[in-house]
């Protein structure tokens, strides 16, 4: 295993959230590197090292909120989807929603998977800690 | 009875009497005369061919001295006396004969002119220039019961109404200027007092001179045709009146019909509005309530999950009174959101309800037995499901009312072990499906409240939940066009029952 952290790309408008999900990544055990980017516009800028975003990093990894300011996730999700540099990154849809025509629409945008978030947190905890085990510690990302 | 001169067409064209058909009866009488001057010139002849004949016999006796002679000649002359005596005779009787005969035909004639003047249907007087009755039919007594003596007595414009003297006269003056009668109609007194209503035409007679000598009236009684004209006249009136008097019931029945139906329509339109309004409201209600709690499980996730996460980090690390308030937060957190999903499930009911199918509800009730698996073990209840039928429902729903029950048939046991039965019975266009149990019964104050939203009989330590079972159930049988109550004794179980329409009709 190397000691690099993984990078994430968390966007999610609602910093309840995002705090959330930092403070139950904090307690996993591999290495990781949060970005948070807040809306849709700001996320794909990121993505496409524009502007201020020039010197970012590629993420390994993206949690994607569905409900976003400016742009929402599902354009985002498309975006992402459509374009050739980016297309790879495994993207995780993370969102409140449980209806079946966002899960719908998410796989037919080749989202890598679905997961909405539970209410409780244990149950949020181990869903966090399954993205750990499966996507950071038994999946081989493209990068690595 | 109608008093003014009546307006009639002229009269048909009425000969004057002829002399040559003025009285058959006078032509009789003259043939008598004739025969009998017959009789008594033939008389005087042979009365003086007898004369002769005596004085011829006697003369030649006293003075004639040829005796023989005169014997002979006398022999003779009584042969032909005797002859011509038969002779007379025979003419005698035959003359006799003829008048016989012909006085026969005559009283024939006049006992026919006596019936046909009896017994005519109308009136026949005879006045003459001055207005003197000459000669009265004996009719005028069976009709207007004056006998032709009393009539022959009087004036014959005596029992004529006043008014129509003058009428009369003119009449009666024109007939005798043209000798051609007018028909007028007048009134005539009957004998009784009554007055009769008479059409009369007048035809004159005339003398040897060719002047009018005489009038002939025949006169008909027409009071009851009249009558019947009057009657006609005035029912025809009173007809008139009464297709008035029905056109305007009419018009105004037709008036206030369209009154009724312009007020109809406002209401109709009134109502329909209202149930569009309805609709909408209901509609809108549904969206609220689905779109509230779905947005509202945002926030509450939010503070269920930093409750939890305080709870997690700092439990133990405060003092024993925050980690009581960190409990209450955590619970009430908790229990919130269980209300508020639902709350989504029950608007989801008519939200997401599918269209109603032909769905077998023994399936459905497998279904639902199948969710309950974990919970009928547990409490090692005995479910029994009796033949239940084919029906137009949405299979999820109706699959969701029976976990609902049989789930509280479960959960609201006794201390003995949980018996549940399924059942379906035919009841009219519906089937009647229950559930029983013999679990703890409700009290018959709580039959109604127990379908409300959010109502619950028990403290939440004895028994979970957020009292949305029932009124969910009550919402999706609602939704089939369906009943549901409940039947109970406290302590002793319940049964719920409900109803959904047959469908074997529309199977076909």
């Amino acid at each position: 295993m190397t000691s690099k952290p993984i990078e994430i790309l968390l966007v999610e408008d609602n910093p309840g959230d995002v705090r959330l999900t930092l403070e139950a990544f904090k307690e996993a055990e591999v290495l990781n590197n949060f970005t948070v980017m807040n809306d849709g516009v700001e996320a794909l800028a990121y993505l496409r090292r524009e502007g201020q975003h020039a010197k970012a990093v590629q993420p390994e990894l993206i949690l994607l909120d569905l409900n976003l300011p400016r742009k929402d996730g599902r354009e985002v999700l498309a975006e992402i989807k459509a374009d050739e540099r980016l297309m790879n990154i495994p993207v995780i849809v993370l969102t409140t929603s449980a209806a079946e025509e966002d899960i719908a629409m998410a796989y037919s945008r080749h989202a890598n998977c679905y997961i909405t978030k539970p209410a409780d947190l244990d149950q949020f905890l181990r869903v966090v800690h399954s993205i750990e085990s499966f996507w950071l510690t038994l999946v081989k990302l493209p990068s690595r | 009875m109608n008093s003014g001169p009546v307006e009639l067409p002229p009269a048909e064209y009425a000969p004057p009497l002829s002399k040559r058909a003025s009285n058959p009866a006078h032509f009789g009488l003259r043939k008598i005369e004739r025969r009998e001057w017959w009789l008594w010139g033939s008389a005087v002849v042979v009365t003086l061919l007898l004369t002769l004949g005596i004085v011829s016999f006697v003369l030649p006796m006293a003075t004639s001295p040829f005796r023989r002679f005169d014997e002979l000649h006398m022999s003779l002359a009584v042969r032909g006396l005797i002859g011509l005596i038969l002779l007379f005779d025979v003419h005698v009787v035959y003359q006799q004969y003829q008048i016989r005969s012909i006085r026969r035909r005559l009283n024939e004639r006049d006992e026919l002119f006596r019936l046909i003047t009896e017994k005519a249907a109308d009136m026949i007087a005879v006045v003459d220039t001055s207005g003197r009755r000459v000669y009265n039919s004996p009719s005028y007594e069976r009709i207007m019961g004056y006998s032709p003596e009393e009539l022959g007595a009087t004036s014959s414009l005596e029992q004529i109404h006043p008014d129509d003297r003058e009428k009369i006269k003119a009449a009666a003056a024109e007939a005798s200027r043209s000798g051609v009668g007018r028909r007028i109609e007048y009134r005539m007194r009957h004998k009784d007092g009554s007055w009769r209503v008479l059409e009369s035409t007048a035809s004159t007679i005339l003398d040897a001179k060719g002047n009018v000598n005489k009038l002939v009236i025949v006169n008909r009684d027409i009071t009851d045709r009249k009558g019947a004209e009057i009657a006609l006249q005035e029912y025809q009136i009173h007809l008139e009146e009464l297709v008035e008097m029905r056109t305007a019931e009419l018009t105004k029945a037709n008036e206030q019909l369209e009154r009724d139906i312009t007020e109809r329509n406002r209401v109709q339109q009134e109502l329909t509005r209202k149930v569009e309004e309805l609709a909408r409201s209901n509609a809108d209600l549904e969206q609220f309530a689905y779109v509230a709690s779905h947005d509202l499980q945002e926030p509450l996730r939010m503070v269920i999950s930093y409750t939890q996460l305080l709870a997690r980090r700092y439990r133990g690390k405060l003092d024993a009174s925050a980690d009581e308030f960190i409990g209450f937060a955590v619970d009430g957190a908790s229990r919130m959101q269980q209300l508020i999903q639902d709350l989504l499930s029950y608007s989801r009911l008519t939200i997401r309800g599918k269209a109603l199918q032909f769905t077998e509800t023994g399936a459905a009730c497998n279904a639902a037995l199948e969710n309950l698996r974990e919970s009928i073990k547990d409490s090692n209840a005995e479910v029994s499901v009796g033949p239940l039928p084919k029906v137009l429902a949405d299979a999820t729903q109706l699959a969701q009312l029976f976990q609902n029950l049989i789930g509280n048939a479960i959960k609201y046991r006794n201390k003995r072990r949980p018996e549940i039965h399924v059942d379906a019975r035919p009841n009219g266009n519906d089937w009647v499906f229950s559930v029983k149990d013999n679990g703890i019964g409700i009290e018959p104050q709580y039959f109604e409240r127990i379908f409300q939203m959010f109502q619950r009989l028990h403290t939440r330590k004895d028994y979970s939940g957020t009292g949305i079972g029932l009124a969910i159930c009550r919402k999706i049988i609602e939704r089939h066009g369906g009943k549901i109550w409940v039947e109970s004794q406290s302590g002793k179980g319940s049964t719920f029952l409900f109803t959904i329409p047959r469908a074997e009709k529309m199977e076909k």
